[in-house]
């Protein structure tokens, strides 16, 4: 194991964070068993301390993880420099059988915890206790991903390996390589640039049809996603041939890559709490959704826009 | 009006250091009536004003407070039941000493969503009514027994609450001060507020206003 200082404090922070998790896990299962709003009785009280308690802690540590996930990505990067072959994150990540599934879980959680975390503040809004159960139910299904994750994590730093050349990410993430992201890779930037784009448009015109907004905001991550490799970052680097989501989180591009992901995840995770929030006769709000989206958009297309301002053709 | 079902209070539930409080209380004291809970020290007065007033959660059974199960209310939310629905007269006064008169007595309205205008308005009425106005700017360290009394009711009714809770109210206040208080409690009845003293201060018994008497032996509830 890399016994550097960064992979020492997101395993630490991790395992500290999940031992709490772990607790109000234990608290959680009571709770989505027993609740009982109706009840008087001591279970019921000792129940109605330990959710305020275990509220209190899932929402602490819930929220730091999703910080965690872009100090992890940050430690990855910083790792691609003493890993053989590896300019960036991407290299790292693919260094071992365990990065690619690591950072699949990771980000599923964030979406996890998010909405945890909108079931929570909608709870925590009510007199009644309308939601405890269920968001105690939830956390309960959750946590078996966190632990994944925490597992998973162990398991990474640990078969990181300084003797193995890895590939760097000009060859994982080029079209002309034979990986499963290659015939991804293959699509020709003008379609993803349109794809994107109409995307984009599709869910400002669904803003009042809230469950295809949250769903179009689905589709957006993945369509972001595909269009910041395949027509974006060529942009960002002003390089055509170079196609890497995560060289954009280096000092070299200003860490844009840690505004622009930020972006991504907070316009979904507010499409996704107002359908949330539509399902539990909530009151819903697309605002932030849509501010975040449009401020993303400006971003991503200040890029090419500047691009072919300075130098007179775009990098089709 | 406030409504006890099967109340009980342990305190240290499940511990080596458990001790029961109040046992199985039940009561109803209605709307605009002025209750006295008299009892030795140590037989559960103050918790059982604590569980009305939502500062505590009973072990078992519900306080209902005007139609709201309060035992049960989310922590916000009992804050804002106390400062809109309660004024709590506390036998040591629990006034902050740094503060003037008129910040102890302004501290109830900080968070209320009103002007500041209307906040020191209300402030004035409050200090007016009780005749502390004159001492508004006064350090509540530097107070009598008396005015520090006048002080507390003073911010305990800033708000206006329809419902009184008093704890030992006269135990630090010599016999005149004493009988003043109570002819307080006795106009805020006439105004239609409820009231509810713990005490075991006799005078209280010879109040024409009282309409309820409960005795608080060893955690139980009769009505005397």
């Amino acid at each position: 194991m890399f016994i550097l200082p960064e992979v020492l404090i997101n395993l630490f922070l991790d395992s500290l964070l999940n031992v709490f998790l772990f607790i109000a896990w234990i608290a959680g299962i009571r709770i989505a068993l027993f609740f009982d709003i109706n009840s008087d009785t001591p279970l019921q009280y000792s129940l109605l301390r330990q959710s305020y308690l275990a509220s209190t802690i899932l929402k602490f540590a819930l929220s730091f993880k999703i910080f965690l996930l872009f100090y992890l990505i940050y430690t990855l990067d910083k790792l691609s420099n003493l890993i053989p072959g590896a300019m960036c994150a991407a290299g790292v990540v693919s260094s071992n059988e365990y990065g690619v599934w690591l950072m699949a879980i990771k980000i599923l959680n964030i979406y996890l915890f998010a909405s945890w975390l909108a079931l929570n503040s909608f709870d925590m809004r009510r007199k009644d206790y309308g939601f405890t159960k269920k968001k105690f139910a939830f956390f309960v299904v959750i946590f078996p991903f966190v632990a994944a994750a925490w597992a998973l994590e162990f398991l990474f730093f640990n078969g990181l390996d300084v003797s193995k050349i890895v590939s760097c990410c000009g060859v994982l993430f080029s079209p002309l390589s034979n990986s499963s992201l290659s015939s991804i890779l293959r699509i020709d930037p003008k379609i993803a640039a349109l794809i994107f784009y109409t995307t984009f448009v599709a869910i400002v015109l669904s803003f009042r049809r809230i469950y295809l907004f949250a769903f179009l905001h689905v589709v957006f991550v993945l369509v972001g996603l595909l269009s910041i490799i395949v027509f974006f970052s060529p942009y960002i680097y002003e390089l055509p041939t170079h196609r890497c989501p995560f060289c954009l989180l280096q000092k070299e591009y200003y860490y844009v890559g840690y505004l622009i992901y930020a972006l991504l995840f907070l316009g979904s995770f507010y499409a996704i709490k107002a359908a949330i929030a539509k399902a539990l006769g909530e009151s819903v709000s697309v605002k932030f959704a849509l501010a975040f989206d449009i401020v993303l958009v400006m971003v991503l297309s200040y890029y090419p826009l500047i691009y072919y301002y300075k130098n007179g053709i775009w990098l089709l | 009006m406030i409504v006890c079902q099967n109340v009980t209070k342990i305190y240290g539930y499940k511990t080596n250091r458990e001790h029961k409080a109040l046992e199985d209380v039940n009561l109803i004291i209605p709307k605009g009536s002025f209750a006295l809970l008299m009892g030795p020290s140590g037989s559960g007065k103050s918790t059982l004003l604590s569980l009305i007033a939502s500062l505590l959660r009973p072990t078992k059974g519900k306080v209902i407070v005007d139609g709201e199960v309060v035992s049960k209310l989310p922590d916000r939310y009992s804050a804002d039941f106390r400062r809109e629905k309660i004024g709590f007269i506390f036998q040591k006064f629990n006034l902050l000493e740094d503060l003037s008169v008129q910040e102890n007595v302004l501290v109830p309205l900080i968070v209320s969503n009103e002007s500041i205008r209307v906040i020191e308005e209300k402030a004035k009425k409050a200090m007016r009514r009780f005749t502390i106005e004159h001492k508004a700017m006064m350090q509540v360290r530097k107070l009598s027994g008396g005015e520090q009394q006048r002080c507390a009711i003073a911010r305990a009714l800033v708000n206006d609450p329809p419902i009184i809770l008093a704890d030992e109210p006269t135990a630090n206040l010599d016999d005149a001060l004493a009988r003043d208080l109570i002819g307080t409690l006795q106009d805020l009845k006439k105004e239609g507020k409820t009231i509810v003293v713990a005490t075991h201060d006799p005078r209280f018994l010879d109040v024409e206003a009282v309409d309820r008497i409960y005795e608080v032996k060893e955690g139980h509830v009769y009505p005397a």
